[in-house]
């Protein structure tokens, strides 16, 4: 069996400051139900700042709509003049089988993030943000917290 | 997922943080990185011998065509021997099972699934790069105080009393809504308002009466939580799911309770949570 050597306890205090973040980076994920209303909408802040990896430069988003009822979940990021829509091509093909990534390069500050869906059902998704140092979704992870503002 | 450990990292803390050189590395160690992919099952491995961090970063994330994020790494070479059925896997064996990795995967079949990989955390000299995990819709995870706004104008908090008591259920739905999010529910008033709505005719008001009285938290939170979960709307229950912080024993509990709902949905959100909080706690 093959041994790491370690060159430096040095590297290894590092890499423990690296792996000893209490935050969790994939906890960035927020499920929620819409109800069997059409106008149903869920809408989060999402805050983006600048906790020492970077000053953040996009939102990065995905939906997975769990729920294969012909109901598709649909979330609409919007931070001033910048907005875009992430949708989930395939619903219910499982839970947390997200849609693509999409990226709105708004900087630090709130994000206004709402979840609809396109038909009078109950739907269930679980949508996933990211604030990022770099544009379209680049550089490292950076700051994000979340706020519920209204639960439909 | 599975790791296969060929090694383990020995690990020892020092009072301060600092980076040096390594002591007693010999001059002029050339460095080796040797990434291979194969096997059936297919494995990802990779030993190194003196080589940067990032040097074999870079060559796990071209062998399984992994487009790779990180911030600043350790500049001392290290030596590894580490396997694992995907590369997020093989650099939990690298950089130890506390580093925090997020992996996002391609269409492709693993280990080579294409995708993205972080590193998080690229400060090394403060150690922040903390996110904030929610709790579910109870808002930032800080301690205590982010459900209770600051007082609203009496005229305003007057104006949403008396929708609230509306003949329209809509409006009634619309008071409860802004009440929670104006983080109202502490206000004795308020408060009775939204009990009283729990017993509403109309099951939207009661969804947005059981929300607003879970933003509280506690045993008595939980007992609204509960109570909704029996009630004849699904949408209520579904309300009733959204609702509960799955970061307690009693969330968990309340969860199991939902996963046998006769309503779809319900039981959808339910496995949802769970596995998003299984997921946060393997972290």
């Amino acid at each position: 069996m093959k041994r790491f050597q370690m060159k430096s306890a040095a590297v290894a205090t590092t890499l423990i400051a690296m792996g000893a973040y209490a935050g969790i980076a994939s906890a960035h994920t927020q499920p929620g139900g819409l109800g069997a209303t059409a106008a149903a909408v869920d809408y989060y802040q999402v805050t983006c700042s600048n906790d020492g990896s970077g000053a953040p430069l996009s939102l990065e988003v995905q939906i997975a709509d769990n729920s294969n009822n012909g109901s598709k979940a649909i979330a609409l990021i919007q931070k001033g003049n910048f907005a875009s829509n992430a949708t989930d091509a395939t619903e219910g093909d499982g839970i947390a089988a997200y849609g693509p990534f999409v990226f709105v390069n708004g900087g630090a500050g709130v994000y206004n993030l709402s979840v609809a869906h396109t038909a009078a059902v109950a739907d269930t998704y679980q949508v996933q943000f990211h604030c990022m140092t770099g544009t379209n979704g680049g550089g490292v992870h950076t700051g994000t917290s979340v706020t519920n503002k209204q639960n439909q | 997922m599975r790791s296969f450990r060929y090694s383990r990292l020995l690990l020892s803390l020092l009072g301060a943080f600092s980076l040096g050189a390594a002591a007693g590395e010999p001059a002029g160690e050339k460095s080796e990185v040797h990434v291979s992919l194969g096997g059936e099952p297919a494995v990802l491995s990779v030993d190194a011998k003196h080589a940067k961090l990032g040097q074999i970063i870079e060559a796990l994330a071209i062998k399984a065509g992994v487009k790779a994020h990180y911030g600043v790494l350790p500049e001392d070479p290290v030596s590894a021997a580490c396997a694992g059925e995907d590369i997020k896997s093989v650099l939990q064996c690298l950089l130890g099972a506390n580093a925090n990795l997020l992996y996002r995967a391609g269409k492709g079949a693993p280990p080579a699934s294409g995708g993205d990989i972080w590193v998080l955390g690229s400060s090394l000299a403060d150690g922040k790069g903390q996110c904030t995990s929610p709790r579910g819709k109870q808002g930032q995870s800080s301690a205590g105080g982010e459900t209770a706004g600051k007082a609203l104008d009496p005229a305003e908090l007057k104006r949403f009393l008396d929708m609230a008591s509306s003949e329209d259920a809509s409006l009634r739905a619309d008071a409860l809504s802004q009440l929670t999010a104006e983080g109202q529910i502490g206000d004795a008033a308020v408060r009775h308002v939204f009990a009283s709505a729990m017993s509403d005719k109309d099951p939207k008001v009661r969804a947005q009466a059981v929300y607003g009285l879970s933003r509280e938290g506690g045993s008595e939170a939980m007992g609204f939580i509960q109570e909704a979960l029996q009630d004849s709307d699904a949408d209520v229950r579904l309300m009733a799911v959204d609702s509960i912080a799955a970061d307690d024993a009693n969330g968990v509990a309340l969860l199991k309770q939902a996963l046998n709902d006769g309503d779809q949905a319900v039981r959808e959100l339910a496995e949802a949570k769970m596995q998003s909080q299984e997921s946060r706690a393997a972290q």
